[in-house]
């Protein structure tokens, strides 16, 4: 891995001049969990990662999505590049999406491939929320750097209090993939995906069998895999 | 003038990897240590490697991190991140 002295950009793959995809992570920041998809994504593109600000030493957390979304964006004009694809996963989604609008604004529509995210405001509970920060926490491993700990916890704090106050308003026109993570067919998901079609005008859905943290993991992420690989040939079939 | 080479031999040879890798670990360690144990997590990872990659236009596939699971394996990745020979190939994920 090798990230920007500045800081937050993270190439994951680079060979050459290719088309670029920015990945952006879920709470916490983490990005290890999609070096397999990045892997694969890196067969065709550029692939980089996009911390979130707030887990690098100096690095102060920004409030709301739309602020994140402007800097994620700073980040890659800073550095020259112009993702035809982003990729983001949970938290990660949702900021692709505004990512996007983004982009869009200033150049062409982006590519989105949205995984497990909701338009919606998230309603969270303290139990959830605390369950997911003793798993971002668990990824850090046995003896993690209390600098460390204090930066993820603070950036996870901001992202959830952004994420119960954000709804996705904008209508995108570029294309979009959302997958939706295993259950699928509870309340929540389901007024997710409904909203995603009312914002997203050339949308592509599906669903995967994986929950929401094992989507990456090796018995699911082919079935991922695929589906983002018949996606980007409907591109590649338009053209 | 070097060759390619024999460049990349004396820019892995120049980093004392065990001096950086001290840097972001929280209890010793040797190449058999894990590096969870070693309290490196992904962050830190990407910090040591901007240590090590100078090279802003080298290849890199850093999904082979995916496999790196002790300080040895680290250590081979980073040699061969500050010598720009990481080869790009696609995890298996079947």
């Amino acid at each position: 891995v090798t990230a920007k002295k500045s800081g937050r950009l993270v190439t994951l793959v680079r060979r050459g001049r290719r088309p670029a995809c920015v990945m952006l992570p879920g709470t916490g920041g983490g990005l290890s969990m999609y070096l397999r998809l990045a892997g694969h994504l890196g067969t065709s593109y550029n692939v980089y990662g996009m911390l979130p600000a707030g887990v690098l030493p100096g690095d102060e957390p920004e409030d709301g999505i739309a602020t994140m979304a402007g800097s994620v964006v700073d980040t890659l004009v800073e550095a020259g590049i112009e993702p035809e694809l982003v990729f983001g996963w949970s938290f990660g989604g949702v900021l692709a999406f505004e990512v996007g609008h983004a982009l869009a604004a200033a150049g062409p529509a982006p590519q989105l491939v949205i995984v497990d995210s909701s338009p919606l405001p998230r309603l969270s509970t303290p139990d959830e929320d605390e369950a997911i920060k003793d798993r971002l926490l668990a990824q850090l491993g046995p003896r993690p750097e209390p600098d460390v700990v204090e930066r993820v916890v603070r950036t996870f704090t901001t992202q959830v209090a952004a994420l119960s106050e954000h709804r996705a308003e904008r209508r995108y026109d570029g294309r979009v993939l959302v997958q939706v993570c295993a259950p699928w067919d509870d309340e929540t998901a389901v007024a997710a995906l409904r909203r995603w079609r009312e914002l997203a005008g050339d949308l592509t859905t599906g669903t995967l069998d994986a929950g929401h943290f094992e989507v990456f993991e090796l018995p699911h992420l082919p079935r991922l895999i695929s589906a983002i690989d018949d996606f980007l040939a409907g591109e590649r079939r338009d053209r | 003038m070097p060759t390619i080479n024999e460049s990349a031999e004396t820019m892995a040879d120049t980093v004392d990897l065990d001096g950086v890798i001290a840097r972001y670990a929280t209890t010793e360690f040797d190449d058999s240590t894990p590096i969870l144990e070693a309290g490196l997590e992904s962050l830190s990872l990407v910090r040591l490697a901007v240590e090590v990659a100078t090279d802003e236009e080298a290849e890199i596939d850093a999904t082979r991190l995916v496999d790196v699971t002790t300080i040895g394996d680290l250590k081979t990745w980073l040699r061969e991140l500050g010598s720009g020979s990481v080869m790009m190939t696609e995890p298996n994920t079947s």
